[in-house]
């Protein structure tokens, strides 16, 4: 089958094209809406600027294939091989990719808002600037979890997706909006958080050892039992943050804002607390070994039973604070 | 005769002997009509005294014939050649705006006490979009954010080709930045409607590109208007 007898087909009313054969075809701005390319062979084919809604590619093979600036919303990628497609600016809203490869393609500015993305390989895709909003990309048990090793997520937008349990490491994130996102469980080791923003993100148990998050804007957000072990936290502003139970050993905090945050029995040894903001600050049962508190502000803090031999208070305020003895400093 | 026809007969005699009158004439026909004309004779014959009244019909406000001057002046080849003509249009009839009752005019004559303040301005242009990633979602939910980001790198930058050369050159811009620096080079509303549609009528997918002006100029035009905190 060719082009031709294809388009000829389709405006007669047929949709099925189950295992049809069209490689390295071109189908520039044509309208296909609905079409069924399930376990087609579509390789190196050029969908660019096509009308591809609610179209089914299911087990089809596009590897190569070119479909930027496309409209694919609620269209079907299930365990579609996809590798090196460029999907460059194309709009795919509710689309399903579940259990599809998506290794290196090129998802630059494309609209995924609400798409399902479990148990997708996205090692390599460059996802920069890509609307990911509301996207269901959490771990599904009994298949692989998604993974992003070295995906570009640079300025994308995942305000309210759920990955929770995805492989997140090495994952280039700056200027990237989490916001209200659910990330539980999730591997940031190696990742570039730099600039992101994580408003009310939820990220407890998740391993952020060693990350860059200078300079971030998470206020409310959820670290709880976290593990946040020599990251880099200085000049972030993390008010009301919950970091109950987690691990900050070594962790630089350096001039933030902890204003009203949770950090009941928290691991802070060696952490750099240098003229941080912790008014107010829930303190309880907190490891505070060797950390430094010069020029830390701790007015109205409950340090209840929190453990501070070997910490550096020099020019601390602790107006207000409950010390660890229960004596409150006037 | 009353004082304001007086007044127009007066001015049009003076513009009548400027030497640069054919410019003058091309320029009122221009933002009053939307209508460039290269014809030297149909200039010459369009009577000037119906064109400096057209002027203050189409125009009540003088703030507005000067935004608008200063508008269509960007849409010139020849820029230079036409600034002239626009202050010498400002300047003229920019005299019978102090003349008008007040209700059809915004400005203040310092000679007469008697025409109201103008009240502050409740909007302003902001310096920034306040939500970059909202815009770009609004942008991107109906229309293809290639057409949008197609169109918007060609009234920045050169009308897209769709080449092989073009493609990877798109490729180094971010949508959002776009968005950023379009909002920031257009002055006002108005200047954003005119080049995102004037581009997008030259364009290769012309029809895709002039619903994406439609969807990124109603995407952008709030912040062009801004209410100010009181």
């Amino acid at each position: 089958m060719n082009a031709e007898q294809l388009l000829k087909s389709y405006t007669a009313g047929q949709r099925d094209f189950t295992g049809a054969s069209l490689t390295g075809v071109n189908f520039y701005s044509t309208d296909l809406i609905g079409i069924n390319f399930t376990k087609a062979d579509l390789k190196r084919s050029s969908f660019v600027f096509a009308y591809l809604n609610k179209a089914t590619f299911n087990n089809a093979n596009l590897s190569g294939a070119k479909l930027s600036g496309a409209i694919l919303n609620q269209a079907n990628f299930t365990s579609a091989n996809l590798n090196s497609v460029d999907f460059h600016g194309a709009s795919l809203q509710r689309c399903v990719f579940f259990g599809a490869n998506l290794s290196l393609t090129n998802l630059m500015d494309a609209n995924l808002s609400e798409a399902d993305l479990r148990s997708v390989n996205l090692r390599g895709a460059i996802l920069r600037g890509a609307i990911l909003r509301s996207a269901l990309i959490r771990e599904e048990r009994g298949y692989p979890n998604t993974t992003f090793q070295g995906a570009d997520l640079r300025r994308a937008d995942l305000r309210g997706a759920n990955l929770s349990g995805v492989d997140l490491s090495g994952v280039d994130l700056t200027g990237a909006d989490l916001s209200d996102a659910t990330l539980s469980r999730v591997d940031f080791r190696g990742a570039n958080l730099g600039g992101v923003l994580m408003i009310g993100t939820v990220c407890t148990e998740s391993n952020l050892t060693g990350t860059n998050l200078a300079g971030s804007y998470m206020r409310g957000a959820n670290f709880s039992r976290a593990d946040l072990s020599g990251a880099n936290l200085s000049e972030t502003d993390i008010a009301g943050g919950n970091f109950s139970k987690a691990k900050l050993t070594n962790a630089n905090l350096s001039r933030s804002v902890l204003y009203q945050a949770i950090l009941a029995g928290c691991d802070l040894s060696r952490a750099n607390l240098d003229t941080c903001n912790l008014q107010q600050c829930n303190l309880v049962d907190a490891y505070l070994v060797r950390a430094n508190l010069d020029g830390a502000d701790l007015s109205d803090a409950l340090l209840t039973r929190a453990e501070l031999s070997g910490a550096s208070m020099i020019g601390t305020t602790m107006h207000g604070a409950t010390l660890p003895d229960g004596k409150v400093m006037a | 005769m009353d004082t304001q026809s007086q007044l127009i007969d007066e001015i049009v005699a003076s513009l009548a002997e400027d030497e640069n009158i054919l410019r003058i004439k091309r320029l009122m026909l221009f933002i009053c009509h939307d209508y460039w004309s290269n014809d030297v004779e149909e200039v010459k014959r369009t009577d000037l005294r119906q064109l400096v009244e057209e002027t203050l019909h189409t125009f009540p406000v003088l703030g507005d014939l000067k935004q608008t001057i200063n508008l269509y002046l960007k849409r010139i080849n020849k820029q230079s050649d036409y600034l002239l003509a626009a202050d010498t249009v400002i300047d003229t009839i920019g005299l019978l705006y102090a003349d008008l009752p007040p209700s059809a005019t915004s400005s203040i004559d310092p000679q007469s006490s008697t025409i109201a303040e103008p009240l502050p301005p409740t909007t302003q242009k902001l310096g920034y979009i306040p939500n970059p990633f909202d815009v770009r979602g609004d942008v991107c939910r109906n229309i293809s954010p290639l057409h949008a980001k197609i169109l918007i790198f060609s009234v920045l930058e050169y009308p897209f080709d769709p080449t092989e050369r073009d493609w990877s050159t798109l490729c180094t811009y971010d949508l959002d930045t776009l968005l950023e620096r379009l909002f920031l080079t257009c002055d006002t509303s108005a200047e954003l409607k005119v080049r995102l549609f004037d581009t997008a009528q030259n364009l290769t997918f012309a029809e895709d590109a002039r619903r994406a002006a439609g969807v990124v100029f109603q995407t952008l035009e709030p912040f062009f208007e801004w209410p100010i905190a009181s």
